[in-house]
């Protein structure tokens, strides 16, 4: 384990005090999130760990402005996230974040190229600037022979890697990968892994990763356990 | 045999998407429904609903031109007058035909129009009044209701009776059997002696030109048409005329119809040779025909009903399109599952089949619905459009049609998107 | 709102047989829709046809006079002339063979002159010189006979034609004056004046404004007909008095008395029933396909839970999901109803020769289009807005 984070400024890009997330079903209540307190510096690559139904998921989809809160506090790149309208949490996902999935949430229906446009496109760029940025990231990974290719045509390694295309292309300040590597074999987990590490050391993007596998874990800055909707951190112990 | 397996199967998807089931059936029920109405018009009018006729039935059409009447009626909605003009001859052209004693049944008919009360009562509106000679009735095989046919002898002694059609005899007498009862006819007396059963055909063979039009309220003896001085409705001039009734029974103007019975070849070339001596001999251009013959030739034109039965078919082939679509967006629910069914050996052709049965069985709950459409609609239109006081009805036959085309176009529907969801690969895995 | 139209258009060209049907199905709609429109226009044009003549100011009085004289009968309608003429109000009265507004088919005639070898059809009237006092008409060419409001008939063999079959049979009005004309109706009638073409309101009917009116009075049965002349606005007045004139004969004979009113005749009401009966079939044209595109649709919506739920996650607002559901609708609409403006062209000819004098009616097309458009859009719209309200979170939950 590393705390070897670069001090990028003063705010932090993610401030969680006090969290908490309840799930409602008829008369059943479910904690996912148990007053969750967490700071993320900015250019951080933070790990979380945990068994499944601890609330890994719930936590990055609260980070990730998917979904809302009962209690506590979030601020995001030092912005309060509570009242804001739909509107705009959908232009601070746009613009601030990236998500990458477990199953990579990669549109069926649209080509390489379409599935990395679709962000672009809700940020309102102009064509020509929001092509030339989808080329440039998608010759960066390596898939600018597979552009107009369908999801369904690619392996598991060539879609999750579009999906962080998708991610990248509108250079988002923070990175949420929730499992990337779940659905992949050995081999292509590693160089998804080495990608995000890339990225994280280069460009300074702020990543925040659950994952089971501990190896993987290990690459990050810091790890997180969570437990029953509490977050622990073992450096803090 | 798989196929009540399939069937099971079949059912079984229907009832898991009740809305998309209930959606396809409400939309080609719909569709079959309107198609169904402009059917039922077609078929009233160019096939009709009545019995069988014998094909002995004849008629003589004397050659002529009709340039004026072709002119004018060509394609609108007086097109039957047509046939009409064909079928009918004058009053001198109809007695030098009747005149020949071979047939075993003849008939001189026209209409006209009376006054027909009951004794004391007021004068109401005229009525159309059919003038004809006995064996009429059992020619074109009019069903009674209440009594009979008055007889040859009624004819040949002038007798005053008449034969009341069931609407004038539900306005006169309540529809109760008013068979003895005495009518009113511009002023004479006239007793009844039968009632017609229902509505006489749409399209009436005797009279192609009251297609479409009101019906035949009454029926009277042929000869009291001189008595009456009943002047035919609608005559086809072929020459002018003096203004006096024995002009008109003089003139060239057309005005009626006449029909023959010869049933056997012995008759009919008998005939033949009448009419050589009759007509041919004094130049006039003729043609003898059966009923067969006569449908043949003297078929009613095409109207706007050939069009609408055409546009109304292109809705029912809408409908399945949309049908189509709906089946293509059911067929992406089931991929997993019909994958795994081809993973544990289902071949591609046993989906496709139980895919086409669940169109069939919605195509048929669809057809029987569109009946209530149809029935909905010919109420609506029997209100909105009193052209004729024979209403619009579901028959049989239009019931068969739109049925059976429901069906074909519904399973169809379902062909691409059957065959779309059967493609899919075998897996055992959750897609 | 932002509307990615492109990757939309990749998307259904990559599904080409998806694509073409809902194309065809949209076209389908398009051309049904707008044929029946047309169809309906043009029997709401015969309801709302006027005759030529001053309605305003003409009644029809219709009788049916029984018996088996006909002397009885020549003189009862002479009697009725006479007592038309003789009430208040009436400023001319006359006996006319051709009906105005009638239900019955009456027949044409192929006029002919020994003078030219051309021929017309039209529609002979036979009449009294009352005619063209009661029923407005002017001479354009030749002198009207003189009001002789008797009841000798007026000359016989005189005849006065409308332009159009002046022109037909001799080339101008001033032509025909004095020329003979004879039809399978009539016997050869000297022509003594052209007056102003006529337009009955004889059902469906095409050449229905050539008319030759003959002199001698109208051919003497159980039925006749009189048109009435009032005075200005004193029709309905006037109609009254005559009902009352008439009024102790309504036991022996039928008699009607009538305003040329378009609702009073019965072509005028077939033909309104007609253009509602056609106009409600349209709407339920319509309404089926719309039904098909909402449960398309929404069934779209429930497959697509997940990508809308992604989309959400990439940033999309509510109205960007309608804007993507509008979009994909709209471009099928879009070429769907090309093709069906391409199928209304082909079912206009297919109708023209059923349906006289059909014209393209674009105020009917371009309701139907409207609607129909309204219709998919309201169609897509209710599902659209249910995917808009799918949270983003639904992007982070597992399969």
């Amino acid at each position: 384990m590393s705390s070897n984070v670069p001090n990028m400024g003063e705010t932090p890009m993610l401030e969680m005090h006090g969290l908490r997330k309840v799930y409602r079903a008829g008369l059943v209540e479910t904690e996912a999130l148990a007053s969750a307190t967490v700071t993320v510096r900015r250019g951080e690559f933070l790990a979380v760990m945990g068994p499944s139904g601890s609330g890994k998921t719930t936590f990055l989809s609260v980070a990730g402005l998917l979904d809302d809160f009962d209690e506590g506090e979030y601020r995001l790149d030092g912005e309060n996230v509570r009242q804001l309208s739909d509107q705009k949490l959908s232009r601070l996902r746009n613009q601030k974040i990236g998500f990458i999935f477990q199953s990579f949430n990669l549109i069926p229906d649209l080509d390489v190229f379409d599935n990395v446009d679709v962000p672009l496109r809700y940020r309102g760029m102009p064509g020509a600037e929001r092509d030339r940025r989808i080329e440039e990231t998608l010759a960066k990974l390596g898939l600018v022979a597979r552009m107009r290719h369908l999801p369904g045509q690619l392996s598991g390694g060539q879609q999750q890697r579009v999906a962080i295309a998708r991610a990248l292309a509108g250079k988002p300040q923070l990175l949420l990968a929730d499992e990337p590597t779940g659905n992949l074999d050995s081999q292509s987990a590693r160089q998804i892994m080495d990608l995000l590490a890339r990225i994280n050391a280069e460009e300074g993007m702020t990543i925040v990763m659950v994952t089971h596998d501990h190896e993987f874990a290990a690459r990050a800055h810091r790890k997180l356990h969570i437990l029953d909707g509490k977050l622990i951190d073992p450096e803090a112990r | 045999m798989l196929l009540p397996y399939h069937l099971r199967l079949a059912v079984r998807s229907l009832r898991r998407d009740p809305g998309l089931s209930t959606t396809i059936v409400i939309v080609l029920a719909i569709a079959a429904g309107i198609f169904c109405t402009a059917l039922m018009h077609y078929l009233r009018t160019y096939v009709g609903a009545a019995p069988a006729l014998p094909a002995s039935l004849h008629q003589v059409e004397i050659i002529r031109s009709h340039e004026a009447l072709e002119a004018a009626f060509v394609g609108t909605n007086a097109a039957p007058n047509l046939v009409a003009a064909r079928q009918r001859v004058s009053f001198p052209m109809y007695r030098a035909l009747a005149a020949s004693g071979l047939p075993t049944r003849q008939t001189g008919t026209f209409r006209a129009r009376v006054l027909a009360e009951r004794e004391g009562s007021p004068a109401s509106c005229p009525r159309n009044a059919r003038f004809v000679h006995a064996d009429f009735f059992g020619m074109f095989a009019l069903p009674f209701r209440f009594g009979a046919p008055w007889t040859r002898q009624d004819d040949a002694a002038g007798a005053p009776v008449a034969v009341l059609g069931g609407p004038l005899n539900d306005q006169l007498f309540d529809g109760a059997d008013s068979v003895g009862r005495e009518i009113v006819v511009d002023g004479r007396p006239f007793r009844v002696v039968g009632v017609i059963d229902g509505a006489q055909p749409f399209s009436p063979e005797w009279d192609r030109s009251i297609t479409g039009g009101p019906q035949d309220l009454l029926y009277l003896p042929f000869a009291e048409h001189e008595r009456l001085l009943a002047r035919p409705e609608s005559p086809i001039s072929d020459g002018p005329e003096g203004p006096r009734y024995a002009d008109l029974l003089a003139s060239r103007t057309t005005s009626v119809a006449f029909w023959i019975d010869l049933p056997t070849a012995a008759l009919r070339d008998a005939y033949a040779r009448y009419l050589a001596t009759a007509l041919g001999a004094r130049g006039v251009r003729y043609e003898l025909r059966d009923l067969t013959l006569l449908r043949h030739a003297l078929g009613l034109p095409k109207s706007a009903l050939n069009f609408f039965v055409f546009l109304t078919f292109l809705v029912l082939v809408g409908a399945g399109l949309v049908a189509s679509r709906l089946y293509l967006a059911k067929g992406l629910t089931r991929r997993g599952e019909l994958s795994i069914f081809r993973a544990v050996g289902a071949p591609r052709l046993s989906l496709i089949v139980r895919q086409l049965l669940e169109a069939l069985l919605l195509s048929a709950l669809a057809g029987v619905s569109a009946m209530a459409v149809a029935a909905a609609s010919a109420f609506v239109y029997n209100r909105l459009v009193a052209d004729t006081d024979i209403p619009l009805v579901v028959t049989p036959l239009a019931f068969a049609i739109t049925f059976t085309a429901t069906i074909v176009i519904g399973t169809a529907a379902a062909l691409y998107p059957a065959w779309q969801a059967a493609a899919r690969r075998p897996t055992l895995m959750r897609i | 709102m932002r509307l990615d139209a492109g990757p939309v258009l990749r998307t259904l060209r990559r599904q080409p047989a998806v694509f073409t049907m809902l194309v065809l199905e949209i076209a389908a709609g398009v051309a049904t829709l707008t044929a029946l429109l047309l169809s309906a226009s043009w029997y709401g044009l015969i309801g709302a046809q006027h005759s030529s003549f001053d309605e305003e100011n003409l009644l029809l009085v219709s009788s049916y006079t029984p018996g088996g004289d006909e002397a009885a009968l020549v003189a009862s309608q002479r009697a009725d002339l006479a007592r038309l003429r003789a009430i208040p109000g009436v400023e001319a009265a006359s006996s006319v063979s051709l009906s105005i507004l009638d239900a019955r088919w009456i027949y044409p005639a192929l006029f002919k002159s020994p003078d030219s070898k051309r021929r017309a059809v039209g529609w002979p009237a036979f009449t009294d010189d009352a005619a063209p006092r009661t029923l407005g008409l002017h001479a354009i060419a030749g002198t009207l006979p003189p009001d002789a409001g008797g009841d000798d008939g007026g000359a016989a063999r005189e005849a006065y034609m409308t332009i159009c079959l002046a022109k037909a049979l001799f080339g101008s009005p001033a032509n025909a004056i004095g020329r003979f004309v004879e039809s399978d109706q009539n016997v050869p009638v000297r022509v003594r004046a052209v007056v102003q073409n006529a337009t009955m309101r004889i059902p469906f009917m095409p050449h229905a404004g050539c008319v030759l009116f003959i002199a001698g009075g109208a051919p003497v049965g159980h039925e006749a007909q009189v048109y009435v002349r009032t005075a200005p606005g004193a029709r309905d007045t006037v109609q009254t008095r005559v009902r009352d004139a008439f009024a102790g004969e309504a036991r022996r004979r039928w008699i009607d008395v009538r305003s040329l009113d378009t609702t009073d005749s019965q072509h005028v009401r077939v033909g309104h029933g007609l253009a509602a009966f056609l106009s409600i079939i349209g709407a339920l044209v319509g309404v089926n396909a719309q039904l098909g595109a909402l449960a398309a649709t929404s069934f779209l919506v429930a497959q697509r839970r997940r990508q809308i739920g992604i989309r959400r996650a990439l940033g999309a607002t509510k109205a960007d999901i309608v804007a993507y559901f509008l979009v994909e609708s709209g471009f099928t609409m879009l070429a769907g109803s090309l093709l069906g403006l391409g199928g209304t062209v082909l079912l206009f000819l297919m109708m023209r020769p059923f349906f006289q004098g059909l014209a393209v009616d674009v105020g009917a097309i371009a309701a139907g289009l409207v609607l129909f458009w309204s219709a998919t859009i309201a169609a897509t719209l209710v599902p659209a807005l249910s995917a808009a309200r799918v949270p983003p979170s639904v992007a982070s939950r597992s399969l």
